[in-house]
């Protein structure tokens, strides 16, 4: 559920395959370059491992829940990422496109609401916590 | 007349209750610091001697100074919790600052 080390996307979109479902979505999060106009040189990632990796497992089985019949997985790196590599993958498999769009959505939104997880934008001159919009 | 036989689970209770101050006994908790938190506190993990009536709101006040605190959620062994729960010897004690995962 945490990673340290780069994310292996293929191996997550694997364990949502099935013979039954007919779509399979893998949204990646990724690093960018930056952050209302300032330059991002790379971030990093703290989690509360026990909580997170509770909270990433519930939302998982929520997920589910909330979709009947989908399939969720999701994997967050953790320590520093660099640019154009994923921070985070959410795959679902479902057996019709909409649940499957439906489902990752959700997944997404519940992890960057509830998850132990904080990230650091660090730039060529200092860093700053970044908090996620309760927006949306 | 015979003393009444107290059970040792009452004598234990019966210390602890009075235990905190007048006995000298330390009770502690361990605290996770996190994201600005931890650059404030600068460590990650320290054990801090609690106060009698303690709860973790009255502790994150007493350890992080009022111009570098931020909303928290309150989370006792492992489990988010309200913060005027108390807090006992030996628990794990985390204030989690917003989250930014994703």
């Amino acid at each position: 559920m945490l990673k340290e080390q780069p994310i292996n996307v293929n191996a997550l979109r694997k364990q949502v395959s099935d013979p039954a479902f007919g779509a399979i979505l893998v949204f990646e999060g990724v690093c960018r370059n930056t952050f209302d106009g300032r330059e991002v040189l790379q971030l990093s990632y703290e989690a509360y491992e026990p909580m997170a990796t509770a909270a990433l497992r519930s939302i998982c089985e929520r997920t589910g829940e909330k979709f009947p019949g989908s399939r969720t997985v999701i994997e967050h790196r953790v320590g520093l990422v660099p640019l154009e590599e994923p921070t985070v993958v959410i795959a679902t498999g479902a057996p019709h496109r909409d649940l499957c769009y439906q489902a990752n959505r959700w997944a997404l939104e519940q992890l960057k609401a509830e998850v132990p997880i904080w990230k650091k934008e660090i730039y060529a001159h200092g860093h700053a916590w970044k908090a996620n919009s309760t927006k949306g | 007349m015979s003393v009444p036989h107290i059970p040792d689970a009452f004598k234990t209770c019966h210390v602890n209750a009075q235990g905190r101050e007048e006995r000298g006994v330390t009770m502690t908790v361990t605290i996770r610091w996190f994201a600005m938190l931890r650059e404030v506190r600068q460590t990650d993990s320290e054990v801090v001697s609690i106060q009698s009536e303690e709860t973790l709101e009255s502790l994150y006040h007493r350890l992080v100074p009022e111009n570098s605190r931020v909303p928290v959620a309150f989370a006792k062994n492992h489990s988010l919790c309200s913060g005027t729960e108390p807090v006992g010897n030996g628990d794990e004690i985390a204030f989690l600052p917003p989250v930014g995962g994703g």
